[in-house]
């Protein structure tokens, strides 16, 4: 069994490799997918809470086209949307810049996570070794009782079952087995 | 009309007032009689809140626009059907139609409360009857309905065309209802703390409401984002909106909630983390009604806006601050008598689905409040919307997803590894022989990858199950396959009713993936008899039609479909703009099939008759809106009352 799930795992590993990275396009023209990820990344200024690929306003379309444009001469990610944080705002990005105090809205969810987990982790086991120490004391308040069982059984007069089997019973008369 | 609306309002607020102190009066003093008429009076609201709700449907469908609340909401063009959505559509009405829903709720859980609970019962019939209150009081002082004009106008303003969809039908009372509904199991979970039944006996209420609610609440949100998806016009279904993530965050702790309530069904553990967890998202779902009234942040929804946001503000503070209270002084008596036996164990995948869920509804939370933080501490203007959410939220979905695949198939107490594993080979196997097909179909991104291979886990660990499960029922009790599978289900429902649900999240996770990741989005304007192509469909503008009624102007655009060259059919997008509310309703013309809609909406239509149109095309998303009837069968299987009688027959097939 682990072996097929080996084999699988290098089928999967060979083909991965073979797949074709995509091509880089020329400088005349722009790849859309950037230009739709790019898209997605700018609020539109005037409508609420939409990016620029949602809205249909004419302003939106305006912006694109700028985008575009610039995919176009070769700019970069970053330095179209810097163009337009220049011109609105840090607040027509759609998601805070992962840098300065910003860093704290990505990392904060990462920490509380860990964090979380961590707690979490340490708390059971808190709880299963007060369990286990439940259990050891448990023990000890039976003793007074184990004592009675042992003399009841001391004092039977039934007899073993069976004598080829190996005997599970191992109290015998005059045995005084120890309890510790 | 509008006066018995208003003279019944005031008595339901006398009456829940009374029902409230009469509880708490009759558990402090022991007196029976004062508790008897308290808990019959919560009947008694249902009747009175239901005439006021009457008064109110009357009043539309007379068209009083004496009262202000029916002239804003409907007008003489509007169609009768349409008093149900107008009813709830504006502040006011949506108030008395959840004070309606309480009452409705809150008599059936009382009516149907089990004897055990008797101890508790007047403490959880004072917290519903808080809340009554709280919504009764704000209509009655700062909200009510039944308002009058002092001049009559002649027409209303009509019902905002956003709303004229039959996906408006149930959307909002959904939420609304699930929203208000948590009352309910918080209700029960506080007044048994109050009563000093700190055992199990709020388990089986809390498990049946909650898993009720939460079914209530995921329609909402899947009908939500259907209407969003055909109406708003630009093909997507989530927003990140802060009024959808304060309905979507209860969703989720009320998710983690059924979960965790099951270890306490089974093995008496997470007393205190399941008391928490309801106080939790009663604490959201009254945020999420904060956030829906005056709150802060702009929202496409823009719904009822309204001052009352700080009313609203107040009663959060005192819903939460009040159950943790209530819960920390009595904290002492919930431990539970057993503990976690090992870190690989159903109990500990509970605690994992808990963490994650919990983790997604505090993301969610975060990056609703961060751009108040930023402004506060930076001075700075930051948006937080769908990017944000996408790569925080994104990675914790999938370890949840996969987690779902796992956790059904690990024992309880204690798992032996080794045989873990074994159970785990076939599924996992059957992900990488999957990931590898899509790689060789071209399909190279990493993040739909992953998730597929997750869904294939969860997929082929349910499978499985239902296979091994049928098989054996067929040898023990000679089934076909068809019955026994059936009786399968039967015979353990809760488990395959969840089941179910995990399918139906898989389909959901298919959609999102699909639309995400592959979809396909291209403007265009066309004039009469343009064409244009968008992957391998062609569409062609064949013919405009204008259509005018008394409050709107309709403009239908019809355009033929081609694939690959063959023609496929005829459809017809509209558009219809409300000049009164300056406002623009789109109905996309959507061709729908389970591996891809090819969508239409159009976006303008220009005066020389050509007319802007979006496309696009969006893979799998039929996937998630089918898995919406699928959440709630299998939240009905799951709810399904087991026969009493247990034989020794039933008992073997519960093995299986």
């Amino acid at each position: 069994m682990p072996s097929v799930l080996i084999l699988i795992m290098g089928t999967v590993v060979v083909a991965y490799a073979q797949t074709p990275t995509s091509d880089s396009e020329s400088a005349e023209q722009y790849d859309e997918a950037e230009a739709y990820n790019i898209d997605s990344m700018i609020m539109c200024p005037v409508c609420p809470a939409e990016t620029i690929d949602q809205a249909q306003v004419p302003i939106a379309r305006q912006m694109k086209q700028i985008v575009r444009d610039k995919l176009a001469a070769g700019e970069s990610r970053e330095a179209i949307l810097e163009y337009f944080v220049e011109r609105y705002g840090q607040n027509i990005l759609a998601a805070p810049p992962k840098r300065g105090f910003n860093l704290v809205a990505w990392l904060l969810p990462v920490v509380v996570l860990i964090g979380s987990l961590v707690l979490a982790i340490l708390a059971l086991r808190s709880m299963k070794q007060k369990e286990v120490l439940r259990d050891m004391a448990d023990d000890s308040e039976l003793e007074p009782y184990l004592e009675v069982v042992d003399d009841i059984l001391l004092n039977s007069t039934i007899e073993p079952a069976t004598q080829d089997k190996a005997s599970i019973n191992p109290i015998q008369s005059g045995d005084n087995p120890n309890h510790g | 009309m509008g006066d018995l609306g208003s003279i019944t309002l005031w008595l339901a607020l006398v009456l829940s007032s009374y029902s409230m102190v009469g509880s708490l009066l009759g558990k402090l003093l022991k007196a029976r009689a004062l508790l008897e008429s308290a808990r019959k009076t919560v009947y008694l609201l249902v009747l009175v809140i239901g005439v006021s709700t009457a008064s109110l449907v009357a009043s539309f469908i007379t068209r009083d626009f004496e009262i202000s609340y029916v002239a804003e909401h409907s007008n003489l063009a509007m169609d009768n059907i349409y008093t149900w959505v107008a009813f709830y559509a504006g502040n006011e009405g949506s108030l008395l139609y959840i004070a309606f829903v309480l009452s409705i709720m809150s008599a059936i859980a009382v009516i149907s409360a089990p004897d055990k609970l008797k101890p508790s019962l007047p403490f959880a019939i004072a917290i519903m009857m808080v809340v009554l209150t709280f919504f009764l009081g704000v209509m009655a002082w700062m909200a009510n309905p039944f308002d009058k004009l002092p001049i009559i106008p002649i027409d209303g303003e009509g019902i905002n065309p956003l709303l004229t969809h039959f996906g408006m039908f149930f959307h909002p009372p959904a939420l609304m209802a699930g929203l208000i509904g948590i009352t309910i199991p918080t209700a029960f979970a506080i007044g048994s703390i109050l009563g000093k039944q700190t055992a199990d006996e709020w388990m089986d209420v809390g498990r049946i409401w909650g898993l009720f609610i939460w079914a209530l609440l995921a329609s909402g949100l899947l009908l939500g984002s259907w209407w969003a998806y055909t109406i708003l016009g630009w093909g997507g279904f989530w927003f990140w909106d802060p009024v959808e993530n304060a309905a979507f965050m209860p969703w989720l702790v009320l998710t983690a909630f059924i979960h965790s309530i099951m270890v306490q069904k089974r093995r008496g553990m997470f007393r205190m983390w399941n008391i928490a967890i309801i106080n939790i998202a009663f604490s959201l779902a009254l945020y999420g009604m904060f956030m829906n009234r005056g709150g802060p942040v702009p929202s496409v929804h823009s719904f009822g806006a309204s001052t009352l946001g700080w009313i609203f503000l107040l009663f959060l503070a005192f819903g939460t601050l009040v159950p943790f209270a209530i819960f920390f002084w009595r904290f002492n008596l919930l431990k539970s008598s057993r503990s976690l036996e090992s870190m690989i164990s159903r109990e500990a995948a509970f605690i994992m689905n808990n963490l994650l869920l919990l983790g997604i509804a505090f993301v969610t939370l975060w990056g609703t409040v961060y751009p108040l933080i930023s402004r506060l501490i930076t001075q700075q203007e930051i948006t937080v919307a769908r990017p944000f959410y996408d790569q925080v939220n994104g990675p914790i979905f999938l370890a949840l997803i996969l987690l779902m695949g796992i956790g059904p198939l690990v024992p309880w107490r204690q798992a032996n590894i080794s045989a873990l594993l074994k159970a785990l080979i076939w599924p996992f196997s059957g992900a990488f022989i999957l990931i590898g097909l899509l790689l060789l179909l071209g399909i190279n991104e990493v993040y739909p990858l992953i998730g597929y291979g997750i869904g294939t886990v969860v997929a082929a660990g349910i499978g499985m199950e239902w296979i091994r499960g049928s098989c054996l029922r067929k040898r023990t009790f000679g089934e076909n396959y068809v019955v026994a599978f059936v009786r399968l289900i039967g015979a353990n429902r809760p488990r395959y009713g969840g089941y179910i649900v995990h399918l139906a999240v898989v389909m959901v996770m298919l959609g999102v993936l699909g639309a995400s990741f592959f979809n396909v989005q291209k403007d265009v304007v066309l004039a009469m008899g343009e064409s244009a192509e968008v992957g391998d469909y062609e569409i062609e503008y064949v013919d405009a039609k204008t259509q005018s009624r008394s409050d709107r102007i309709a403009y239908l655009t019809e355009l033929r479909v081609y694939r690959g060259g063959t023609y496929l059919e005829t459809m017809t997008a509209r558009r219809e703009f409300y000049p009164s509310f300056n406002m623009a309703a789109t109905r996309a013309a959507i061709k729908s099939t389970p591996v891809e809609d090819f969508y239409v909406v159009p976006s303008e239509n220009m005066p020389d008759g050509s007319v802007g149109v979006r496309i696009l095309i969006n893979p799998m998303i039929w996937w998630m809106w089918v898995a919406g009837p699928l959440f709630i069968m299998g939240t009905v299987v799951a709810l399904w009352p087991e026969r009493r009688t247990s034989s020794a027959l039933s008992d073997v097939a519960q093995l299986a």
